[in-house]
């Protein structure tokens, strides 16, 4: 290291996670993203961080605000100043909200990326009136923390450190995919810790499991029916637990008794003795945990696949207990993101017109609005947004009214770090709602296909030009801080930068007293004493002292202060209090395939890095996995371009034929755009072509009923090969 | 259902293994508080004498019994992977993309 090089802690939103890292900063830019030396972080990195200093240094990203000059997606813009952006943008919202209302304005973001909003967004709505804000984290995350909150009142985080059986359904933690849970997964087994992987395809984990159940794609509540069957049967449960801290645990066991193992083994294709063996080892060779999946929040069933999962926790006795799954609520000492976000704000008239909490109202205000008294008693907030996942819009609804203003218009449409058109299902439907718009603002890094389609672009922040105060998206309690390592490049901006000028600009100032991001986090840190400079110049990481079984103090945070097996807030609802299977709809000949979709590949997180070199040197092509005997059937070789269809529309991918496929199952990459074709409104640089988001269908069948989240894992499709010329793709 | 792992030990799985509870939670309970306050001391950016013997510590107690039991071991992140300053920035004004040094 040479002696100009200085080094910053920084929080990479590569994707997700949230590592912390170190970076190595040369003449004021960031050359080298490292693993922290802090034993505690050993070696969580991935090559997305790696190459990320690379990746915002791309000569594509956007460095100034644009502003559209053609018609809408025609590719042409003309570079103005933030002032005249920002101008613009907010005497065109305040005259769609003057004409349609606060609620026809909408928002998307992924959160992941733009968490250094610290609330402002929610805020800005709140104060506005509009409860319609969308994001991906409905079917990744934030949806499964909704649906815990209903049955045991918040969202329990696994303790690897000592749990003695880790349950992986369908998630494939990987080196460079979900490192710190890879990290965390390897860590338990070296110390002996049982694996059990429920997956189709014969994944990394499946191969290092004691037990692997290749079930059928998209059965995850049968096989937890099944297990439940053999723990209730042969009592392997924790007796004192249920009669003191659960209800209904009878009217569960009776919904358990329809599900006896036979039927459950023919459901999902997997072997009754095998179910009953693992069922037996998550019960008995515990504490065991049952980590997040975003294998179970994208299913037809996924409510009650999630609150099976809780079930299964709370019936053997694993719910805050050392070794089995926290319930670690907010940190004491910091003023939670959800108390910024003013969720109290928003009149109970403009909550009502949440779009789709008529219909799928679970992690909307309306399903969550039982839960704001027990988790007051509780947590001491009355509202708990863990993951960003409760008070959520539905999103297809939220494109149903962009595109065709039922049940009431939503004309103006702001997306920040979110490639919105990619990130749900029914692409199409999505396009149609955004050429529908008066205003689409979108805060963004490159022209991606949604940017594409934009009035505005703005150009955003990376994590390396920001500072930032990380509470794990309020599911961890562990409070972690992000330096600025490196000055943004040309006029980019963060996100509270943004909602912080919009809100002075459409008067509602005097709620954002404070002037910079850095502000808010000193005003959270009241209670600790500490100003944010203090803080972030003693600690990187703030640690509260671990409690176990806090609920024999407090009781849950649910409406009978126990865990809820059988749900009185779905009940009120008028959904079945208790999980159930919904069989898939009948087969449909053209349809003899099936896809497992939304996954995410190594080099890429969602629709991102896809312009990295290095990165997309190591995938260049979307590829489709298949058995080689589906291949043979199918008459195409690894390598030959297929186009892969459901009934809602059809994507073009290169065929790879993997022996880690069952036969009948076919992998579909998400998220892929190539940001090196062109812009025009018909290709959306090969989104049209390649995006997966266009087979996503999001019609009832195909949707969770409780939640109105789309089914990803078991969808049926055909492949039809496709001759091309050389080069071509598409 | 060939396929299916089976690497259980099949021991009998008839009894449980109760969580803690009772007296057995409180001393864990007082043992993981220990270890989370020396945790904190490794977490802390200007480190004292024993903040630094403690990350000492952790890091020897952390640290893989052997090479083969590293499994976060990874060509990719241990090439040290960096990019030139100057680089960067001819990159950012449009020039050639600048090669990873390892």
């Amino acid at each position: 290291m040479t002696t100009s090089t200085q080094e910053k802690t920084v929080l990479c939103a590569s994707c997700d996670i949230s590592c912390q890292l170190r970076a190595e900063v040369e003449s004021g830019r960031v050359t080298r993203i490292k693993s922290h030396p802090n034993p505690l972080l050993r070696d969580n990195i991935c090559m997305k961080g790696i190459y990320a200093p690379k990746g915002f240094a791309h000569p594509d990203r956007i460095l100034h605000p644009l502003k559209r000059k053609g018609e809408r997606g025609s590719g042409e813009w003309q570079r103005v100043g933030w002032d005249e952006a920002m101008g613009e943008i907010a005497e065109r919202l305040q005259g769609i909200v003057d004409e349609h209302g606060p609620e026809a304005f909408a928002v998307s973001t992924s959160q992941w990326n733009t968490s250094t909003e610290s609330g402002a967004g929610r805020r800005f709505m709140n104060l506005l009136g509009s409860p319609n804000w969308i994001s991906g984290v409905a079917l990744c995350a934030g949806n499964t923390a909704a649906v815990n909150r209903l049955v045991c009142g918040w969202f329990p985080m696994p303790d690897f450190s000592a749990t003695r059986c880790i349950v992986l359904f369908g998630h494939n933690p990987r080196r460079h995919s979900w490192t710190p849970i890879y990290n965390g997964i390897r860590r338990a087994q070296q110390r002996g810790a049982k694996l059990i992987v429920l997956d189709p395809r014969r994944s990394e984990n499946a191969e290092r499991a004691d037990i692997w159940l290749p079930l059928r794609a998209g059965t995850d509540a049968a096989m937890c029916f099944g297990w439940l069957d053999v723990i209730i049967r042969e009592g392997l449960y924790d007796k004192d637990f249920v009669r003191d801290w659960t209800v209904g645990f009878e009217q569960l066991s009776e919904r358990v008794a329809e599900y006896p193992l036979e039927r459950v083994a023919e459901i999902t294709g997997c072997d009754a003795e095998q179910i009953a063996t693992a069922a037996r080892m998550y019960a008995s060779h515990g504490p065991s945990v049952i980590p997040w999946t975003p294998i179970t929040d994208q299913q037809r069933n996924s409510t009650s696949a999630i609150r099976l999962h809780v079930s299964l926790r709370a019936i053997c006795g694993y719910l805050d207990v050392p070794g089995g799954e926290g319930l670690l609520g907010f940190n004491p000492d910091v003023i939670p993101e959800t108390v910024i976000e003013a969720h109290d704000r928003l009149a109970p008239e403009q909550k009502e017109k949440q779009l789709g909490a008529d219909t799928h109202p679970v992690f909307t205000y309306r399903g969550t609005a039982p839960l704001a008294e027990p988790t007051k008693r509780v947590w001491g907030h009355e509202y708990a947004n863990i993951v960003m996942g409760s008070y959520m819009a539905n999103p297809s609804a939220v494109f149903r009214a962009m595109a065709d203003g039922v049940p009431y218009p939503v004309k103006a449409f702001f997306v920040l770090g979110n490639n919105a058109l990619l990130s749900y299902a029914n692409m199409q439907l999505i396009h149609r709602a955004m050429l529908n718009q008066d205003l689409i603002v979108v805060h963004e890094h490159m022209k991606t296909p949604t940017a594409q389609l934009a009035d505005f672009i703005l150009p955003g922040d990376s994590w390396l030009e920001r500072s930032h105060m990380a509470d794990g998206f309020g599911w961890s309690n562990t409070i972690r801080v992000s330096e600025r390592a490196m000055e943004p490049p040309g006029e980019c901006r963060g996100v509270y930068a943004f909602w912080h000028d919009l809100a002075h600009r459409m008067g509602l100032g005097e709620d954002f007293p404070w002037p910079t991001v850095e502000d808010v986090y000193t005003y959270r840190l009241r209670d600790a004493g500490m100003s944010w400079e203090q803080f972030s110049s003693t600690y990187e990481m703030y640690l509260p002292e671990p409690a176990y079984r806090k609920y024999e103090q407090t009781g849950f945070a649910t409406p009978s202060g126990k865990v809820e097996l059988a749900s009185s807030v779905l009940e009120g609802l008028e959904f079945d209090p208790l999980p159930y299977y919904r069989e898939a709809p009948p087969a449909d000949p053209r349809f003899p395939l099936e896809l497992f979709m939304g996954v995410r590949e190594d080099e890429f997180f969602q629709t991102g890095q896809r312009f990295i070199p290095e990165l997309r040197s190591r995938r260049p092509e979307p590829e489709l996995y298949i058995h080689a005997d589906d291949a043979a059937d199918c008459e195409v070789a690894s390598g030959e371009w297929v186009d892969v269809s459901t009934k809602q529309g059809t994507v073009r991918l290169r065929v790879a034929i993997r022996d880690d496929m069952p036969k009948g199952l076919l992998r579909v990459p998400h998220g892929w755009w190539k940001p090196e074709l062109t812009t025009d409104r018909e290709g959306l640089s090969g989104a049209w072509a390649h995006s997966d988001a266009q087979i996503c269908a999001d019609d009832e069948d195909f949707l969770d009923r409780e939640q109105g989240i789309p089914h990803f894992k078991g969808v049926p499709a055909r492949i039809d090969k496709v001759d091309l010329g050389e080069g071509e793709t598409r | 259902m060939t396929e299916q792992n089976d690497h259980s030990d099949h021991s009998d799985h008839s009894e449980r293994n109760e969580p803690l509870a009772g007296a057995d939670l409180e001393r864990y309970t007082r043992k993981t508080r220990r270890q989370v306050r020396l945790a904190q001391r490794a977490c802390r950016r200007r480190k004292s004498w024993l903040d630094r013997l403690v990350t000492g510590f952790l890091e020897r107690a952390t640290r893989p019994k052997s090479p083969a039991d590293d499994f976060m071991r990874d060509d990719l992140v241990d090439a040290g992977i960096s990019f030139g300053a100057d680089e960067l920035d001819a990159y950012q004004s449009g020039d050639e993309a600048p090669e990873s040094r390892a």
